[in-house]
């Protein structure tokens, strides 16, 4: 396409195409009607290419090109001109004067700002969705045919697999996840679809459900709960324990003994004070007097089962729920023997810096007709009465009955 | 009176548009309004005595399919790359941006913004670990806007 046909499709095609024709120093001396749309000033024969088109300032040495070299052409694409957008063509026309063609391709470009809006926006969405899914559990989506389709971040983090095509169409015995006692991804999809189930993956513990996506995947999510419950133990064994001793506190013992009177099971209910204890407290210390409790229930402690329940009621008294015998023998004959055995091994016992110290034990088992309420009140009378009759003792709550029928008689 | 063309480069949606906006009238908008190709806006400033005209190239934003042409930055005397302090992606795209825009202007000078700044708290832009010559900016709020074309002006300026 020689000049003349450049600037003949320019003019016959006016909606298309507007020109400048500029001289060496950049002075305009020649132009179409429709340049004046696209710069705020009315044009005139002697202005300044770059005062029109500042685009073009920095692209001076195109402009030298265009002087010296026929068919010299160069683009500049999609400036914005008022509410025009254009293309900017640097041409060859004679070897001192430079053509530049502007091309209207407003309707276009606004189609394509318009697909790009649309798209940016959508990209801008999609980051914040991934990045949702990210901070989410660790995620795994599974096709109908059981293959991996998708896993997000944190479990390929978990795994320390650095990106999905190292695990995606993969199947359940290739996954690090077949360590679980599951036969294929349909089993580990049984046993968590209709509730959250806990499951061990090497040390640590995850809670996992599944959820059947558009019939076809199943999207397991896994939440990591290792560290959780490991602090909801200590929440809990600080609640229920008595800080000193580490034995349980009065609300826990009561609450157990509640459930085993509902269950009518078996067991003996012990109540123990130590004897004098204000006196060894106003003597020693309370230092001393704290050490001789820890002294204390770590011994009776020893003389306990694991299943037995043993805490600290107040300041020196204690309960043990006794809940392990052998089923030949009588409650009382075994319990009497299991609390007669505590007290002589404290009677013996040389506690530091205080020596011999001495307990008294009242030994109640429950009836059909009692509550929590009756049965301690029993054991109760059954202390009392040990204290009363000098201490260092272990008496039973039918021989504190005749004993106090004894008494009032 | 010294020209400068100058150019604000960085991922789409960072901001770029705005703090033009915010430095050459003085306006923000909330909406988003993607850029398609390049605009220019022109503002005067006198640096040290020193009259300049900046040029100031508002060109699309690069996605992930799509850089922007090199064509746009013949000529450029300096850039500002924009980050969005929100988005760690785009942060993480800096290096690049500055790469491709070096390859064309080897000696040119530049400053970076950490845009957005309004929306994280004092502790959030704590953690993010500056790169040389970066300030954080927000047109929203117009803080640092008129510093980083300042700043970048005094760089130029020989
Ligand atoms: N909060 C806040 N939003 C901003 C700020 N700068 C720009 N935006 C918003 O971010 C979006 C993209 O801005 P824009 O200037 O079009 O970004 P560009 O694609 O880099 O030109 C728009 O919705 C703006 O309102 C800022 O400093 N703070
Ligand atoms: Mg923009």
């Amino acid at each position: 396409m020689n000049k003349t046909d450049i600037i003949l499709r320019a003019i016959l095609s006016q909606d298309l195409f507007d020109y400048l024709l500029a001289d060496k120093n950049g002075t305009v001396f020649q132009f179409s009607e429709g340049i004046g749309k696209y710069i705020d000033t009315i044009p005139r024969a002697g202005d300044m290419l770059f005062e029109y088109l500042p685009e073009l300032i920095g692209y001076e040495k195109w402009i030298d090109e265009a002087l010296k070299e026929e068919g010299c052409h160069h683009t500049l694409k999609t400036i914005q001109k008022q509410e025009y957008y254009v293309d900017l063509h640097v041409e060859h026309y004679s070897s001192d004067t430079v053509l530049i063609l502007l091309r209207d391709i407003t309707d276009i470009t606004l189609s394509k700002l318009k697909l790009l809006q649309y798209s940016n926006e959508n990209t801008l969405l999609y980051n914040t969705i991934q990045k949702i899914i990210d901070s989410q559990n660790n995620l795994l989506l599974i096709t109908y045919h059981n293959r991996i389709e998708y896993a997000n971040r944190k479990l390929l983090d978990y795994f320390d697999l650095k990106d999905i095509q190292t695990i995606k169409g993969k199947a359940f015995d290739e996954m690090p996840l077949a360590s679980l006692s599951f036969e294929s991804f349909d089993d580990l999809y049984l046993y968590t679809k209709d509730r959250e189930q806990e499951i061990g993956i090497g040390k640590d513990t995850f809670l996992a459900k599944a959820t059947l996506l558009e019939k076809t995947h199943k999207l397991f999510t896994f939440s990591n709960v290792t560290h959780l419950s490991s602090l909801n133990r200590l929440l809990k064994s600080n609640i229920n324990h008595d800080p000193l001793t580490g034995i349980y506190r009065k609300h826990y013992s009561d609450k157990i003994l509640r459930e085993e009177l509902q269950k009518q099971s078996r067991f003996a209910l012990v109540m123990l004070d130590i004897d004098n204890f204000k006196h060894i407290n106003d003597t020693y210390g309370h230092m001393t007097g704290d050490k001789a409790l820890k002294e204390l229930t770590a011994l009776i402690q020893k003389e306990l089962n694991r299943n037995d329940i043993f805490a600290r009621w107040g300041g020196e008294e204690f309960l043990i729920l006794l809940r392990t015998f052998k089923k030949e023998e009588s409650l009382k004959e075994e319990s009497l023997k299991k609390v007669k055995s505590i007290r002589a091994s404290i009677a013996e016992h040389l506690f530091s810096a205080i020596g011999h110290m001495t307990a008294s034990f009242g030994l109640a088992l429950p009836r059909h007709s009692d509550s929590a309420e009756t049965l301690f009140e029993r054991a109760d009378q059954a202390l009392y009465l040990a204290k009363d009759q000098g201490k260092n003792r272990v008496v039973f709550e039918s021989e504190a009955d005749r004993i106090l029928s004894d008494q009032i008689s | 009176m010294i020209r400068k063309k100058i150019l604000l480069l960085g991922d789409f949606g960072v901001g770029k548009t705005s703090l033009i906006r915010r430095y050459v009238d003085n306006a923000f908008d909330d909406s988003y309004l993607t850029t398609i190709g390049v605009k220019i806006s022109k503002k005067h400033l006198t640096i040290r005595d020193t009259e300049c005209e900046l040029l100031i190239w508002d060109v699309e934003g690069a996605t992930p399919l799509k850089q922007v042409l090199k064509s746009y930055m013949l000529g450029a005397s300096g850039a500002i790359f924009v980050a969005d302090c929100s988005r760690e992606e785009t942060i993480a795209h800096l290096d690049q941006h500055i790469e491709r825009f070096l390859s064309v202007n080897p000696s040119a000078r530049y400053v970076i913004a950490y845009n957005k700044s309004d929306l994280l708290t004092e502790e959030q832009k704590e953690e993010i670990s500056c790169k040389k010559y970066a300030r954080f900016t927000s047109a929203k709020e117009d803080s640092n806007v008129s510093q980083l074309f300042i700043n970048l002006t005094e760089k130029m300026l020989p």
